[in-house]
């Protein structure tokens, strides 16, 4: 899933491993969510989210997520 | 962040029992050797082996009673410490390799006592035993999360 989360790291000034004791995940968490490998939980979501003071929409683009 | 601490304090006395336990097993098989088979070497060798596998348990046990107490000491260690251990990612991946390695280690088992049958009976049937008892943990692990999730 395709995020925002480097964009919004770089505009606060935030490194990957202050971004991740913020939340509460590791810095390889947060470098995965970064590589789109990671697809993170909705509690994740919105606690990154709630961090840099958007909504999660503005986040993760959710466009790319499958119908079935 | 209590509940985490609590645990570790109850984790450091389960590890101090086991190592304690590890040390005397290690101390018992030096006093008495293995009467699993009547040559000296058979002997000899379950002794190192007990001895060796017991001497990395009670450091693998030492080694979690300094980075517990290590977290009771300061606010900052807990909390990485804590994060390490919940972060949601870790635990997916032990989720998914875990099942992985439990189907994997099924059909190894039962190639392995099918090949075994062959050769030696004891082995078979041990091979045998080990295969229905991961079965059945594993099928009543399976029962007991799918009722509470």
């Amino acid at each position: 899933m395709k995020t925002r989360i480097q964009e919004l790291r770089k505009i606060h000034k935030l490194s990957q491993e202050e971004l991740a004791m913020a939340v509460g995940v590791t810095r390889q968490t947060i470098i995965s969510l970064e590589r789109e490998k990671y697809t993170a939980s909705l509690v994740l979501a919105y606690k990154i989210a709630r961090y840099f003071g958007v909504k999660i929409e503005e986040v993760f683009d959710f466009s790319d997520v499958e119908e079935i | 962040m209590e509940d985490y601490r609590n645990k570790l304090k109850r984790g450091i006395i389960f590890e101090s029992i086991f190592a304690a336990v590890s040390v005397a097993v290690i101390v018992l098989s030096y006093m008495r050797a293995s009467a699993m088979d009547a040559s000296e070497h058979a002997g000899s060798f379950f002794q190192g082996f007990q001895a060796g596998m017991f001497t990395v348990w009670a450091g693998v046990m030492l080694y979690g009673i300094f980075v517990s107490a290590k977290a009771l000491r300061s606010r900052e260690y807990l909390r990485k410490l804590y994060i390490k251990e919940h972060d949601e990612r870790t635990l997916e991946i032990y989720t998914k390799g875990q099942a992985k390695a439990y189907r994997l280690c099924l059909i190894a088992f039962m190639t392995a006592s099918i090949i075994a049958g062959y050769y030696n009976t004891a082995v078979f049937y041990t091979l045998m035993v080990v295969t229905a008892f991961s079965a059945v943990c594993g099928g009543l692990m399976k029962f007991i999360m799918s009722r509470s999730l």
